[in-house]
């Protein structure tokens, strides 16, 4: 029986241990924002809201657990050490490629709905065009290169494909105007491993700064925008260089010991600058610099790799709708872009090059994109877009 | 709720613990109404409107057991039964059911019935089963009639085996209701063995889970010979380790509130006849159908026509039981082509020196039997073997046949090590007082504690297969 009562008091000790993380005050804070945010409403039926409301109680416990993080790195390090390239939660996969990044597995889209997608952003550009608005789409990257064979051997995704598919229907069936990032990283002969954070999906800072001079040349040629070398060129920023200071979106879900961590960037000009930045959502208006403005020095301030989000410093991360007004612009120009996290970054170096930047994000944002387009009569109506989004369906509705 | 959940270990089991061991210490009745609204709000957590259901369902047959209790003539019991019985089963028949039957009568008949959306509630053939077996155990004086409907409830209610078994018949527990005794060495050895199901639960079923999703899941024209084994495999040991490793954690977590249920599985891979098999595997819910429908019917001395029929009613119903679809009626009788041959020859008695031969038999038809258990539908699973034996000319290996064998081999020789009566030569080996073998264990357990607990915690895969149960 000895082995028992030993075994017994280890059980309990361990209990404990999980128990602690619940005398905190973040969660009942959390417990109490769950009640608040997701009262019981005739929705569905009782039982559907009953689930829907036990279901985030569920996971705030889970995520309250004491020594929590040191489970999940404990996790990490078994997958880590029986060799496992695939690591499947509830409602995710990640895999370990073969340049040892992690990438999220993704399945694939039916043609029909990419078909519908196209035909979304057809009517969206028509809409525009009647307008006098050109519109342009661009197409960010995939993690994994196309034809890369990075992903471990007998597991395939067919994400490049999607994106060939829903880009030939553009071009082919809707003529609405796109860049293919991914083509453009090959012509400029960018190292596309390089580009991509190991334990993220998104691009390094370095990478986006890249792509808004790219299509910032494009915009100047194609529209006749006015935007000097002086905001393009990399030698006009400072770079600061955070080492070891970010732990990504997959990397969270393996931990630290599975995949490693990443250095993080901060870009910001070295000359002079004076914006406003509004965040409608949150009553938020700052005005200042760039580094007083764009930047969310609380994403970046401590290293904190499960709590903090370096990468959400840019632009403070996703919100239904930015404003960044750039009162030392080159041109008077107005640019909506309709964005997901990719254009975090992006947006704020591309606040440098026009005059108004107005940056909607279609999953937060529950109002009609027409309507904003009729209101605000941009000059420039842009779309930035992860492969991905092309799985999520909302994003393409506009009305 | 999960009991591989962290809301379940973390802040249910405790509650429930100090409950039942510091608020309401050595007052029965109370402990009893606790544990009661407990495995309510245990119900509720994952069904919420359907705790109604179950509340119904207590109700009726506490007062069908009080009525059967009173009533003295034999005819009338057993009308009251066959009551019983009948409103029990249409119980099942709707929410289980009734979309299957009307959905196939549409199609054998070409039909247009309109197919009603019901939400089948889990657990409901436990519960029901549970139910079914108090009123018959009271009418045949294996167990006294509860006066007091909160026993009733707790005996089918009773969280540890509401959601996924065993199958407690009344009759096992039926004293230990009121007069059970809780003692240290029942808690620790509860503790354990709750740990033990946990590891085979959250560590062995849900990563190989993966495996067999991957084979299951994927395209059938890009399946290899090699990768529908390895899938199959996996789902032979998911669905054991998932199985037993909750029959573990309801067996562990009864002895910690003083109630001893019977095993349910006693090493079923090492079975050297299908009927063997059967006596090892989900043991519970092999005697309720021996019990309440075999023995009734006249079980086995009957003439050779009748055993047949009295089988195929058993294995009809055991496969219906499971779930409704037709994959699961063609399961069923499987089996009873496999039982009722090797009770007409007599295989069990029969080639005592061929038995890696008779293991082996059993284990392909096993693994045949999950296979079609676990397809989607019939023809899903007819290919899926049609693969496995090589009759479709696919490829015999493929990329992702080695990818989730290196990936898994750990666990599959993990699988293997626990599905063979192992821990009992171990104690064999080792002296019982041996201070290492304690140290040792107690390590052991602690780790598999932490690594499941690691894996519940950071969300990791963790499918519930009892939803068409």
């Amino acid at each position: 029986m000895r082995k028992y009562y030993i075994t017994t008091v280890l059980f309990f000790i361990v209990l404990m241990a999980g128990i602690s993380g619940y005398f905190s005050d973040s969660f009942i804070k959390s417990i109490a924002r769950v009640w608040e945010t997701k009262p019981l409403k005739v929705e569905g039926s009782f039982n559907q809201d009953m689930k829907r409301l036990i279901g985030e109680i569920d996971n705030e416990i889970n995520s309250n657990t004491g020594f929590r993080l040191q489970f999940v790195e404990l996790h990490g390090a078994v997958q880590k050490y029986t060799g496992n390239s695939i690591v499947k939660d509830a409602d995710k996969t990640v895999v370990k490629l073969k340049n040892n990044k992690l990438s999220f597995y993704y399945f694939s889209v039916e043609k029909e709905k990419l078909d519908w997608e196209s035909q979304q952003l057809s009517k969206l550009s028509q809409f525009t065009n009647r307008m006098g608005i050109p519109l342009l789409y661009l197409q960010a990257p995939f993690k994994i290169e196309k034809n890369s064979e990075q992903l471990p051997e007998g597991l395939s995704d067919y994400i490049n494909e999607d994106v060939d598919y829903f880009l030939k229907k553009l071009s082919t069936d809707t003529q609405v105007d796109y860049v293919d990032l991914r083509e453009l990283m090959k012509i400029k002969k960018l190292e596309y491993d390089a580009a991509f954070f190991n334990t993220d999906h998104h691009w390094k800072p370095e990478t986006a700064f890249w792509a808004y001079t790219q299509i910032a040349h494009i915009i100047k040629d194609k529209y006749g925008f006015v935007i000097p070398e002086k905001v393009l060129s990399l030698k006009n920023y400072n770079i600061k260089e955070y080492k070891n200071y970010f732990l990504g979106s997959e990397g969270k879900r393996v931990g630290r010991y599975y995949g490693g961590v990443d250095d993080f960037s901060l870009i910001y000009p070295k000359f002079h600058t004076d914006l406003e930045f509004k965040i409608p959502s949150k009553n938020l208006t700052k005005k200042g610099t760039y580094l007083q403005t764009v930047i969310d020095h609380n994403s970046l301030g401590v290293k904190d790799y499960y709590n903090k989000n370096p990468y959400a410093a840019y632009t403070g991360g996703d919100y239904p709708l930015n404003i960044i007004i750039n009162r030392q612009a080159p041109n008077q120009k107005k640019v909506l872009l309709v964005r997901d996290s990719y254009s975090c970054p992006f947006a704020a170096f591309l606040s440098m090059g026009v005059n108004e930047l107005h940056i909607i994000d279609l999953r937060h944002y529950n109002k009609s994109l027409l309507n904003y387009i009729k209101k605000e009569k941009p000059d420039l109506v842009l779309f930035l877009y992860y492969p991905t989004r092309l799985n999520d369906f909302d994003t393409f509705q506009f009305n | 709720m999960l009991f591989s959940s962290s809301v379940f270990i973390f802040i249910f089991f405790p509650v429930v613990l100090a409950g039942y061991y510091g608020l309401f210490r050595k007052r029965r009745k109370m402990q009893n109404v606790f544990l009661l609204i407990c495995s309510l709000f245990f119900y509720a957590w994952g069904e919420p409107a359907f705790v109604l259901i179950m509340l119904v369902s207590i109700l009726a047959n506490w007062l069908f057991a009080l009525w059967i209790h009173h009533e003295e003539r034999l005819k009338k019991q057993r009308f009251i039964l066959g009551l019983m019985s009948a409103f029990n089963l249409s119980f099942l028949f709707v929410f289980k059911y009734l979309m299957f039957t009307i959905q196939s009568i549409n199609g054998l008949l070409s039909s247009h019935f309109s197919v009603p959306e019901i939400a089948l509630p889990i657990g409901i053939s436990f519960f029901t089963f549970q139910a079914i077996s108090y009123v018959i155990d009271v009418y045949r004086g294996h167990g006294e009639v509860q006066k007091n409907p909160m026993n009733v409830g707790l005996y089918i209610a009773f969280f540890p085996q509401l959601i996924a078994g065993p199958i407690v018949r009344y009759e096992t527990i039926s004293e230990q209701i009121k007069y059970r005794k809780e003692t240290w060495n029942d808690f620790c050895e509860g503790c354990c063995r709750f740990i033990c199901g946990l590891g085979k639960k959250v560590l062995l079923a849900n990563t190989l889970a993966v495996v067999a999703d991957a084979a299951f899941n994927s395209n059938s024209s890009n399946l290899s010979v090699a990768f529908a084994w390895l899938g199959a495999l996996a789902y032979t040991f998911q669905i054991f380790f998932d199985f037993s490793g909750y029959s573990d954690m309801a067996i562990g977590l009864g002895k910690m509130f003083g109630f001893h249920f019977l095993e349910n599985f006693n090493f079923p891979y090492i079975s050297a006849s299908i009927s063997e098999f059967w006596r090892r595997w989900h043991i519970s819910l092999g005697t309720w159908f021996r019990d309440y429908v075999y023995f009734p019917l006249g079980g086995s001395r009957v003439k050779r026509s009748r055993l047949v029929f009295n089988l195929f009613v058993v294995w009809f119903l055991t496969g219906v039981w499971h779930g409704a679809n037709w994959t699961f009626i063609v399961w069923g009788l499987m089996y009873f082509v496999l039982i009722t041959s090797e009770k007409l020859i007599g295989f069990e008695k029969k080639w005592p020196k061929a038995k890696p031969f008779k293991h082996l038999y059993t284990l392909f038809f096993v693994i045949i039997g999950w296979v079609i258990f676990r397809a989607v539908t019939l023809s899903q699973g007819l290919g899926f073997i049609g693969i496995m034996l090589g009759i479709k000319g696919h490829a015999l290996f493929s990329a992702d046949f080695f990818l989730y064998l290196k990936m898994n081999w750990v666990y599959f020789i993990g699988a293997i090590l626990c599905s063979l009566p192992f821990n009992y030569w171990v104690k064999l080996k080792f002296n019982k007082e041996s201070l290492i073998y304690d140290c040792v264990y107690a390590v052991g357990m602690s780790a598999v504690l932490l690594l499941s607990l690691a894996c519940i915690i950071k969300g990791a895969y963790n499918p519930f297969i009892y939803f068409n149960f």
